[in-house]
C-alpha cells in the first residue's frame, strides 16, 4: 500500500497547534482531530470594509488597502471636496480639496497623493497635491477632462483618456513630472470611463466608452513612450470600471455593462481572467487603492450611491485547508 | 443555480469576511437585499451572523423595485441640464433578481 511516509520519506506529524505556514505541508491536528494542508489560494475574495463617512460615487482614490485616501466625488446632489483616510478598518474625515469635483484621476499614496481633472460643472483641468495634511493647487492639465485614467505616484504620474471638449472621448495622454503636465503620445483608442493601473513609465489602460453606448474591452500598455494594443481585452466589456495594481499584475472590478456589475478580473501582464468571486455589491464609478494582492474599493453607484467599502485579497494567499474524505 | 434572499444592513468591516467569500458568493442589491446560494450551510450561518431576515424572491424583488423606482423618479425629476452631467448620464435601470 502506498503511504505518505513511503512517498515523502517521513510520516505526517501529529501536533496540537497548527504549525507556521509552509506551503505543501501536511499535518494532523490531534486537538481538532483533522488532517490539514497548507496551501495557497487560487482565486481572490472580497470582504466588507468600513463604510465611508460621506456617501458618494465618482470618487477618486490613492494609497494601499490598509492606508488609503478617498477624495472628491458626487453625493447624489452635488460634487464634494470631502477627503477621507482609511486605516484598514475605518474612514476618518481629513481636510477637503480646494475644488469640489467628481470623476477625477488620482495617483499616489495616503500621505502624498495627486488629484487631476474631473467635473466641476464644466470639465476641469485643475490639479491638486496632497501632503498628508492638506491639498495645494498646482499646475493644471493641458486638456480639461473627466472620467480619465491615472497611473503613477505624486511626483511622476500619467493621465490618459477621458471625456474632453469636442468629441467627448479622448485619447490624449499627459505626463506629470512633479511640477507640470506635458502632452505625450496618445492612446490608440479614445475613450472615457476607463480603468488605469501602474506607473508613469509602465501603465495599463482598459475598458471604457469609445463612442456613445459603446462599452469596450480593449486593453493598452504604456511603456513610457507609447501605447500598444494588447491582443486580448477584458472578458466583460464595461465602462466606469476601476482597477488597481501594476502593469504586470492588476485587478479590474465593477463598472457598467450598462447594468452595474461586480465582476472582477485578474491581469497577469498578458491577459485577463475572470475571478470566481465577484464584489459583494455590484457597482460602478468606484474609488480604488492598492494592488492585485490587496485592493480596496469604496463608494460607487449600485444604484443608489453608496458608502460601502470592500477589500480584495488576491490569489496566492496562505490558507490552511482541512482534508476530508468527500 | 438556486438562490435565497435576506435583508441585512451592512455595518462595515466583518459583515462579509474573506472566509465567507471563499465558501459562497454573497451579492448585494439595493434595499439591503442580499442574495446567497440556496442549500448552503455556510450561507445560512452567514445570514444568522449578520442578523438577516430571510425573504422570498418575490419579497426581495419588491424591496429592490421600491429602491429602483425611487432612484428613477429622482432621475426623472432632474432638470434636463443636470441629466447631461456625467454623474447623471444614465437613468437607473431595473434589476431582476435571478
Amino acid at each position: 500500500m502506498t503511504t505518505y511516509k513511503g512517498i515523502n520519506g517521513f510520516a505526517v506529524q501529529s501536533v496540537a497547534t497548527d504549525p507556521i505556514f509552509d506551503e505543501g505541508q501536511v499535518w494532523y491536528n490531534n486537538v481538532s482531530y483533522a488532517f490539514k494542508l497548507a496551501t495557497l489560494t487560487t482565486s481572490g475574495t472580497w470582504a466588507a470594509g468600513g463604510n465611508m463617512n460621506t456617501v458618494r460615487a465618482y470618487v477618486t482614490g490613492a494609497g494601499i488597502q490598509t492606508a488609503a485616501l478617498g477624495f472628491g466625488g458626487y453625493t447624489g446632489t452635488a460634487s464634494t471636496a470631502a477627503t477621507e483616510a482609511y486605516n484598514g478598518a475605518s474612514w476618518t474625515s481629513v481636510n477637503s480639496m480646494n475644488t469640489a469635483r467628481s470623476t477625477m484621476g488620482g495617483t499616489g499614496t495616503q500621505t502624498a497623493a495627486l488629484g487631476f481633472g474631473g467635473y466641476v460643472g464644466p470639465r476641469s483641468a485643475a490639479t491638486e497635491s496632497w501632503n498628508g495634511t492638506s491639498w495645494t493647487t498646482v499646475n493644471s492639465l493641458n486638456t480639461a477632462r473627466h472620467d480619465l485614467g491615472g497611473a503613477g505616484i505624486q511626483t511622476s504620474s500619467l493621465a490618459f483618456g477621458g471625456n474632453a471638449p469636442g468629441t467627448g472621448q479622448t485619447n490624449i495622454t499627459e505626463s506629470w513630472n512633479g511640477t507640470s503636465w506635458t502632452t505625450v503620445n496618445s492612446m490608440n483608442t479614445a475613450r472615457f470611463g476607463l480603468g488605469g493601473a501602474g506607473l508613469q513609465t509602465a501603465a495599463l489602460g482598459f475598458g471604457g466608452t469609445s463612442s456613445p453606448g459603446a462599452r469596450i474591452t480593449a486593453t493598452e500598455l504604456w511603456n513610457g513612450t507609447s501605447w500598444t494594443n494588447n491582443p486580448t481585452g477584458l472578458n466583460t466589456a464595461r465602462t466606469s470600471i476601476t482597477g488597481a495594481g501594476i502593469q504586470t499584475l492588476a485587478v479590474a472590478f465593477g463598472g457598467a455593462t450598462p447594468s452595474v456589475t461586480g465582476a472582477t478580473e485578474l491581469w497577469n501582464g498578458t491577459s485577463w481572467t475572470t475571478n470566481p468571486n465577484s464584489m459583494g455589491t455590484a457597482r460602478s464609478n468606484i474609488g480604488r487603492a492598492g494592488t492585485q494582492a490587496a485592493a480596496l474599493a469604496f463608494g460607487g453607484v449600485s444604484p443608489p450611491i453608496i458608502a460601502a467599502t470592500e477589500e480584495f485579497t488576491g490569489p496566492g494567499s496562505p490558507v490552511t485547508q482541512t482534508i476530508t474524505t468527500s | 443555480m438556486a438562490y435565497k434572499y435576506c435583508v441585512a444592513e451592512c455595518w462595515g468591516k466583518g459583515f462579509i469576511t474573506h472566509s465567507d467569500s471563499s465558501k459562497f458568493q454573497v451579492s448585494g442589491f439595493p434595499g439591503n437585499v442580499w442574495q446567497i446560494p440556496a442549500d448552503n450551510q455556510d450561507a445560512n450561518l452567514w445570514v444568522n451572523k449578520v442578523a438577516g431576515t430571510f425573504k422570498t424572491k418575490a419579497e426581495a424583488q419588491a424591496i429592490v423595485d421600491v429602491e429602483i423606482t425611487a432612484a428613477q423618479a429622482a432621475w426623472d425629476a432632474l432638470p434636463d441640464a443636470q441629466k447631461q452631467e456625467p454623474m447623471n448620464r444614465q437613468r437607473p435601470t431595473a434589476i431582476v433578481l435571478e
